[in-house]
């Protein structure tokens, strides 16, 4: 029975009801109002990548939900808010 | 001397642009208004030098890296025309961003100057901004501006810094070592690199009391006007608000004096001519001319009410809220939530509505929306929907409410019908739009929109209409053979031969008529002929009268002339509405369009919509208030079953398209 | 008599209202009476062709 449950996969599991997920991977994840660094931004779409690198949104930057309004997401990168989407959300990979 | 207006959207440009050159440039509170060059020479009291100085302002730009393609308009620019002086407006508010770009300007070997704009903004935010430190560090000048401010808003001292730095060559603090260009890992190094200086910059010389990553009243505000449930209903409130102070409340007020004039002015033309004139110049001069331009000068104050609401809604931030909030059902139909925004335009008119989808990246997206633009009820299409409201409604509210809840649904209709033809349901693309803060509305600026837009109504009024209505007048009182036409033969007249073809095709809507048919074709010119027309061709000048907006002395009277049912009415109002814009809007969906398929296509529809729309009101109409089908129900029948048919022809190839599509993506 | 002035009246209006249209159009202002079409800002300057599926 102990090796059971001291198995790390087990006390993870068990220990942490509250949050089914253990990983905020992507911003559609965040917590709001919290600062997380951008990891990636996963998407095959190179002009989004680039325009978002224009707005001071690419690895290594700080960004924050301030707010859920209805389906979006409004975040801040740079001083600047900008609404962004579900999906934009789950393409921005943080940690 | 040439100088380039350049910086980030909605940093100021454009305001500036037009405190430098005295013209009305349309602004807004959202990024993506400006979406052309636009020159202008920059006024005397500003430039106290010999030379003359043309401001270029140019459409914002958040750099000008290689590989994006948004930026062409300031790089072509720069490359092609040769500026003298670039005087970059930078957003004071968000140093950290604009930065980047300025960097990049400052590469280029032509002197800056930078306008810190929005320095009030940033007085309120208590954020402190070193500028002596920034010049330094930017090896340029900076000066502090409030582009929206009256006297002592900086512009002066940045005449006089460009005048200074004309002559000489621009420094770059910022030099990218080594980069490739051609290659795109290269140019992204660089950029990390040139991120890094900026922040080190804004590190230096900025001091920040309010963090940007913490919540503000202006968050508050967003999440109530963007709310899950209340933000619809509080758009539709403001929208309704707005066409009710101009349709209802406020406009026809003052339209009544303006009517009383308009009337005075027949009554004074009549009784100066006298009796010895020939009735057929007093006819062409009272009911041609004056009649007609002047039923339809009875409707300006609506129109200048709506153009100044929409110039403080525009003014006010709450632009790209809307987007937010309308994005969740424009999804659905296969666009996003910046489709709103050419369509609230569009309520003013649909050229710049149209014309603002350029900022739409999607290129199907950017086309559908502006074939949908024109369903909005433009500000020349008022003064129709008051006029069949006044004589057949009795002035109800709920008539130009309905028609535009209708133009919204039509849209809805219409976008999902495209997407699903062209095949795109599957796909899928980003939103994201720049929320600006809010700030107060510019009464002065609402105003000035205003009197712009009454002047060249009135200007057009007195050119395109007035031509309209003489030639209308001349062909229905003459006929091929230039004999003067008699009274009760009216239907022989050049304009009845031309337009009773047409008036047949019209015949399952409920208006057939060769008078309604002819009023229909001249509103192509410009909506506005829709009322002009009528006007003349019904001989209708007095009926505006002075208590009520429009219509009476016997309303029962015009109804009767027109020989129209209520149903045939609205039916009639639908048509004129919900098809095919002005030749002018024609014109710039052609400009957005860039493929005549789909020119071709759009005004097709929007055809067809108008056709099928007006069939329907008519023919269900009727059988609902009086038991029998209209006239020419089995021929409209046949025409919109066909219509429709190939429209879900169209709709089933598209679906085909979709699976294959779907198909590859996922192999 | 009179009906010569009346005439030439109309005339005058209707010549006015052509002039008006042509030296307009000669201005370049493609869309009849925007307010917004100074120096010509209703025409395209440069369009970014390859955008695609950004919104």
């Amino acid at each position: 029975m102990d090796v059971i449950m001291n198995n790390e996969y087990m006390l993870n599991t068990f220990n942490n009801t509250n949050n089914p997920k253990n990983l905020i991977t992507n911003l559609s994840q965040a917590e709001i109002n919290k600062e997380y660094k951008i990891k990636d931004i996963q998407t095959d779409d190179e002009e989004l990548k680039d325009f978002l690198f224009t707005l001071g949104c690419y690895k290594g930057e700080a960004i924050t939900i301030i707010s859920v309004l209805v389906d979006n997401y409004v975040i801040t990168v740079k001083d600047a808010r900008y609404s962004i989407d579900n999906d934009l959300a789950e393409a921005i990979i943080i940690n | 001397m040439k100088i380039a207006l350049t910086g980030n959207p909605n940093s100021g440009k454009t305001t500036l642009f037009n405190a430098l050159t005295g013209k009305i440039e349309k602004v807004g509170n959202w990024a993506g208004v400006t979406i052309d060059k636009k020159e202008g020479a920059i006024k005397k009291s500003l430039n106290k030098t010999s030379q003359t100085m043309i401001a270029v302002d140019l459409p914002g730009a958040y750099s000008m890296s290689p590989f994006t393609s948004e930026e062409t308009i300031t790089n072509e620019f720069v490359n092609n025309e040769s500026p003298n002086v670039l005087i970059n407006i930078v957003d004071a508010t968000n140093l950290s961003r604009s930065l980047f770009f300025t960097t990049q300007l400052l590469e280029l070997g032509i002197p800056v100057v930078v306008a810190l704009n929005k320095s009030d903004l940033n007085i309120k935010k208590k954020t402190i901004i070193d500028i002596q430190k920034l010049a330094d560090e930017l090896k340029c000048p900076v000066v502090e501006t409030v582009s929206t401010g009256g006297s002592n808003n900086g512009l002066k001292k940045l005449i006089k810094e460009v005048g200074l730095v004309s002559e000489s060559k621009q420094e770059a603090p910022f030099k990218p070592l080594n980069i490739n260009m051609e290659d795109k890992e290269s140019v992204k190094e660089s950029d990390i690199r040139r991120y890094e200086f900026v922040n080190s910059i804004v590190a230096k010389v900025e001091i920040k009391k309010v963090r940007a990553n913490i919540q503000t009243k202006q968050d508050m505000f967003d999440r109530i006007l963007a709310h899950k449930w209340l933000g619809i209903p509080i758009f539709a409130a403001v929208m309704w608000m707005v066409f009710s102070l101009s349709q209802t409340y406020i406009g026809p007020l003052i339209a009544d004096v303006l009517v009383g004039w308009i009337d005075g002015f027949y009554d004074l033309v009549e009784g100066l001519m006298g009796d010895n004139v020939s009735p057929l110049l007093s006819a062409l001069l009272l009911d041609g001319i004056i009649g007609g331009v002047g039923a339809l000068v009875g409707f300006l104050p609506l129109i200048m009410v709506l153009f100044f609401l929409l110039a403080l809604l525009e003014d006010c931030g709450y632009m790209a809220r809307v987007a937010v909030i309308t994005d969740r059902f424009f999804k659905r139909v296969g666009l996003s939530g910046k489709s709103i925004i050419p369509m609230v335009i569009g309520l003013g008119c649909a050229i710049p509505g149209v014309m603002a989808t350029r900022t739409i990246k999607n290129e199907r997206q950017r086309r559908t929306t502006a074939m949908l633009t024109p369903f909005m009820p433009c500000g020349a299409k008022l003064p129709v929907v008051a006029l069949f409201a006044g004589v057949f409604f009795n002035n109800a509210a709920w008539v130009g409410t309905m028609m535009y809840f209708l133009a919204i649904g039509i849209i809805l209709l219409g976008a999902a019908i495209i997407v699903r033809i062209t095949g795109e349901k599957n796909s899928r693309s980003y939103f994201i739009m720049e929320l600006p803060e809010y700030r107060f509305p510019s009464i002065k600026r609402a105003a000035i929109s205003m009197l712009s837009r009454a002047k060249a109504f009135i200007i057009k009024a007195g050119t395109i209409i007035l031509l309209c209505n003489a030639i209308i007048h001349i062909m229905q009182t003459f006929n091929w053979r230039f004999e003067v036409v008699a009274e009760n033969a009216a239907n022989t007249s050049i304009l009845a031969s031309i337009a009773s073809p047409f008036a047949i095709l019209m015949l399952p809507l409920g208006f057939g008529v060769w008078q309604l048919a002819a009023a229909t074709i001249t509103g192509f010119i410009a909506k506005e002929n829709v009322v002009g027309t009528l006007a003349v061709v019904y001989g209708i000048t007095n009926f505006i009268d002075t208590e009520e907006l429009v219509l009476i002395n016997g309303a029962t009277n015009v109804a009767g002339v027109m020989g129209l049912t209520s149903i045939a009415a609205l039916s009639y109002l639908m048509f004129n509405l919900f098809s095919p814009p002005c030749f002018a809007a024609i014109g710039a969906m052609n400009a957005e369009m860039e493929s005549g398929k789909w020119l071709l296509a759009g005004v097709g529809f929007q055809l067809g919509m108008g056709y099928v729309v007006a069939f329907i009101t008519y023919q269900v109409g009727t059988l609902i208030t009086t038991g029998v089908i209209g006239s020419g129900f089995i021929p409209g029948l046949i025409a919109v079953t066909v219509m429709i048919g190939y429209v879900l022809y169209l709709i089933k190839k598209g679906d085909i398209k979709a699976k294959t599509k779907k198909v590859i993506r996922t192999s | 008599m009179v009906n010569l002035i009346v005439g030439a009246i109309i005339i005058a209006i209707i010549a006015g209202a052509i002039t008006k249209i042509i030296s307009e159009k000669k201005k370049g202002t493609k869309c009849a009476s925007c307010p917004y079409s100074q120096g010509g800002s209703c025409s395209r300057v440069a369009t970014p062709k390859n955008a695609e599926k950004k919104s």
